[in-house]
């Protein structure tokens, strides 16, 4: 009888007694809007845990959703920790911000005699001026820039051209890169004694 | 040769005068298979056939658990004589039956019936609780992918009514556990206050006594013979 009495208890201690869950956020404060992004959590004693993205889509039971900010915003990411069983949770919310790539600015090496750089992007033309020169690793073609240059997360052809008055010559032959996987900072191109680095920044609001 | 003749047929009268001396007897007892039988104050050797020498006799028969019988037997060595007895049950041995099934009765009730209790609601709670979690996790999964999904609110509610039931059930076996062993702790000093029914009967011919009780630990009634040397 007192070991029946025992086992009882021991086995209703084991199966109740779960641990209070803990909540944790582990995705970036800016994230990429228009690109797949995986979003990740460091919650512990968990079972399971929900998701709401904060852009009215609909919510995601698991742990590492993918999803897409469809445009560029603030949003309200929320996560909820549940315990096996459900009974106990602890939810938690981060502010995230949903940004294009936008490009920052460029370095070029190699020994140049064009007065200009070309950089084409997918038909984005983002003229350097101030070429002439003999730029090296250690002191590049700066070039700082471009506005709303938007890294759009799609292939794109990248390209380095001269520019005198009267004509254009290639000096870095078409590269593709498909901006929806290629998440590298700086983008870099390299050929014919010439380099360029694509540099980039998320719009910060 | 005629004196001859005479001392013969006088020879077998007699021969046929002493083989009437004894007669069998065959005693019918009603009642138990097993039973003593007391000519005139002798026991006889355990059979119902017994070969008798014309007389008179006073009859005794018993067997445990019956009252003793008493008669007379009038052997006349004519013929073969059968002796019919109906053996009466013993009132006390009915009275230790009645005794002994409310014996039974209460033992299930303040220890066999508590320990059932808490062995199923401790087997099966542990098995409702995990069902029952396993329902609460599916219908609060539910819940958020009704408000914030593609899920239909009867899905939810069907998923709630399971959770309810399961928790019921488990509600229900834990409460088993508690009265079983509240009941159990209760009456451990009634259990032990009970006086175990005994039956004791002497053999009216031996002096030896035969004895019923009963054994709570393997549920079986117990017999015993006490021997006199």
């Amino acid at each position: 009888m007192r070991k029946i009495l025992i086992f009882s208890i021991f086995a209703l201690t084991i199966i109740s007694c779960e641990k209070k869950p803990k909540a944790c956020i582990a995705v970036e404060d800016t994230v990429e809007a228009g690109s797949e992004i995986e979003l990740n959590h460091c919650s512990e004693n968990y079972e399971f845990v929900t998701w709401l993205f904060g852009d009215s889509t609909y919510g995601y039971i698991g742990d590492s959703p993918k999803h897409i900010y469809r445009s560029e915003g603030k949003y309200l990411l929320e996560m909820e920790a549940f315990s096996k069983g459900a009974f106990r949770s602890e939810s938690t919310s981060k502010l995230i911000s949903a940004s294009y790539r936008y490009v920052d600015y460029v370095e070029i090496t190699g020994n140049s005699n064009f007065p200009k750089f070309i950089v084409r992007m997918s038909g984005l033309y983002f003229p350097c001026p101030d070429a002439i020169g003999n730029f090296t690793e250690e002191n590049p073609y700066f070039g700082q820039y471009f506005g709303n240059a938007t890294l759009i997360p799609m292939s794109q052809n990248i390209s380095l051209n001269g520019f005198t008055a009267s004509e254009e010559e290639v000096l870095l032959l078409e590269k593709r890169f498909n901006l929806d996987f290629v998440k590298d900072n700086p983008i870099f191109i390299e050929d014919n004694g010439y380099s360029l680095k694509i540099y980039w920044k998320y719009k910060s609001f | 040769m005629k004196k001859g003749l005479i001392i013969f047929i006088l020879f077998f009268i007699k021969l046929a005068v002493s083989a009437q001396d004894s007669t069998v007897v065959r005693f019918y007892v009603k009642g138990s298979e097993t039973f003593y039988i007391r000519l005139n104050g002798d026991l006889l050797p355990v059979s119902n056939v017994h070969k008798l020498k014309v007389g008179e006799y006073d009859v005794e028969i018993w067997s445990p658990q019956y009252l003793t019988h008493t008669g007379k037997l009038d052997v006349t060595g004519k013929q073969d004589v059968s002796y019919v007895a109906e053996l009466v049950p013993d009132p006390k041995h009915w009275d230790y039956l009645v005794a002994k099934e409310n014996y039974k009765k209460k033992v299930f009730a303040y220890r066999t019936l508590p320990i059932l209790l808490v062995g199923l609601g401790g087997l099966s709670a542990p098995i409702f609780l995990s069902n029952a979690k396993n329902k609460h996790e599916d219908y609060v999964k539910a819940n958020f992918n009704t408000s914030y999904g593609a899920l239909s609110a009867s899905t939810t509610e069907d998923l709630k009514r399971q959770y309810r039931t399961s928790q019921s059930l488990t509600i229900g076996a834990l409460s088993f556990v508690g009265i079983g062993a509240i009941a159990y702790v209760a009456f451990t000093k009634k259990i032990k206050g009970l006086e175990r029914p005994k039956y004791q009967q002497q053999n009216p011919f031996t002096l030896e006594y035969f004895n019923l009780s009963y054994n709570n630990i393997q549920n079986v009634p117990q017999a015993t013979l006490s021997l006199r040397f």
